[in-house]
């Protein structure tokens, strides 16, 4: 009865909120989006350390209200993503554009998450990240590395940014509030 | 038991399932053609505004029923460096979708070169193909005639597929992305392998 009344609530005042997974090898810059996501307007550099565990913050975009969870990236502490996978909306998968050796592993875990049944609703936003970086790989080559043509049945998206100068970002998050609104 | 019903149910009238591309230089219309279709085929999803749409890179997806068939869409991003990316998809299709940007004489030319480049693919070979002669509704846009005589179309239709080329408007005139559609997948089905028919 509780849940029924809550639907009613939330169809008739809307302002559903929409679970973001923000996920990537360690060191790809996830924590600098998030805080870059929160803080649009400020020019100030974001200081991160590498994280363990995880950051949530929630965040109204376009009248939507985006609950975003951007996950430790290192090895060790990966297995840990699945616990948070129900009820996802959108999946952010950030590389480091320049990091060619590691694009492999990336892609191995990206794959690896793709195939989990609680995500199969989910879709997915790819942010080639880095593209300051001496040799950072182009949004076409990073969607072949990754793998991205074979996925058939989830929308996808590819976009390049630079999150410490917070390029890109803001067209990568109106994809994702178009495709959500589409929804 | 319910869910063994259901898979009973599944097996007995599965409707034949199949996929096609919609492909198209960037800014040709393919993304509006898809909501357009979308709205048209009764997804239970509201399409979005085309004012709210945006320029793809990476893929759209849509699964509607069209003519007793489970269509998946996958439209795709036309600009130039992401266009590579369209032939990862070719074997998997039955059917494609060819969007112009009939009121760009600029860009007729290259538009050209790509759908050329697309038939020419041995992924594609047998598959049927709509033309869309799209944003009829722009004063400047060419004529059905004119585009067809541009991109031969009456060489590339043989023993082995169909091309066919219309006019259309994804924003003033939904039936004729209607009529368009239902045509392709009428003629896309025939290539579904039996298995799944």
């Amino acid at each position: 009865m509780g849940i029924l009344f809550s639907r009613v609530f939330q169809s008739l005042f809307g302002s559903k909120e929409v679970r973001i997974l923000i996920l990537g090898l360690d060191n790809a810059g996830k924590t600098t989006i998030l805080y870059k996501l929160q803080n649009e307007a400020e020019d100030e550099e974001v200081m991160t350390i590498p994280t363990i565990g995880f950051n949530v913050e929630t965040l109204q975009y376009k009248n939507i209200k985006f609950q975003v969870w951007d996950l430790g990236g290192q090895t060790s502490i990966r297995p840990y993503w699945r616990c948070y996978y129900p009820n996802t909306d959108a999946i952010i998968f950030v590389v480091d554009s320049a990091d060619r050796e590691r694009l492999a592993v990336a892609r191995q875990e990206l794959q690896a998450m793709l195939d989990e049944e609680e995500l199969k609703d989910a879709i997915l936003l790819v942010l080639a990240n880095k593209q300051d970086q001496k040799g950072a790989l182009g949004a076409k080559e990073i969607s072949e590395a990754l793998g991205l043509p074979d996925v058939r049945n989830r929308q996808w998206s590819i976009q390049e940014t630079c999150a410490t100068k917070g390029k890109g970002l803001s067209e990568g998050f109106d994809w994702l509030v178009a495709c959500i609104k589409g929804e | 038991m319910f869910s063994l019903l259901e898979a009973l149910r599944e097996t007995c009238f599965r409707k034949p399932e199949v996929n096609i591309c919609v492909l198209g230089l960037d800014g040709a219309g393919k993304t509006t053609v898809l909501e357009r279709a979308k709205g048209l085929f009764g997804s239970r999803l509201p399409a979005m505004p085309p004012d709210k749409i945006q320029p793809t890179v990476g893929m759209n997806l849509a699964k509607l029923d069209v003519s007793g068939c489970r269509v998946t869409f996958w439209d795709l991003g036309g600009a130039a460096r992401v266009r590579s990316l369209w032939p990862r998809y070719y074997a998997d299709a039955h059917g494609w979708v060819y969007v112009v940007d009939a009121a760009d004489a600029d860009r007729l030319r290259e538009a050209r070169d790509a759908f050329d480049q697309a038939c020419d693919h041995p992924d594609l070979r047998d598959a049927p193909c709509v033309v869309l002669a799209n944003k009829q509704d722009s004063g400047s846009a060419c004529g059905a005639d004119e585009l067809a005589t541009l991109l031969e179309i009456r060489l590339k239709n043989d023993a082995r597929r169909v091309v066919d080329l219309r006019p259309a408007s994804a924003l003033d005139a939904p039936a004729s992305v209607r009529d368009a559609v239902a045509w392709l997948v009428d003629a896309a089905r025939e290539r579904v392998a039996p298995a799944a028919a």
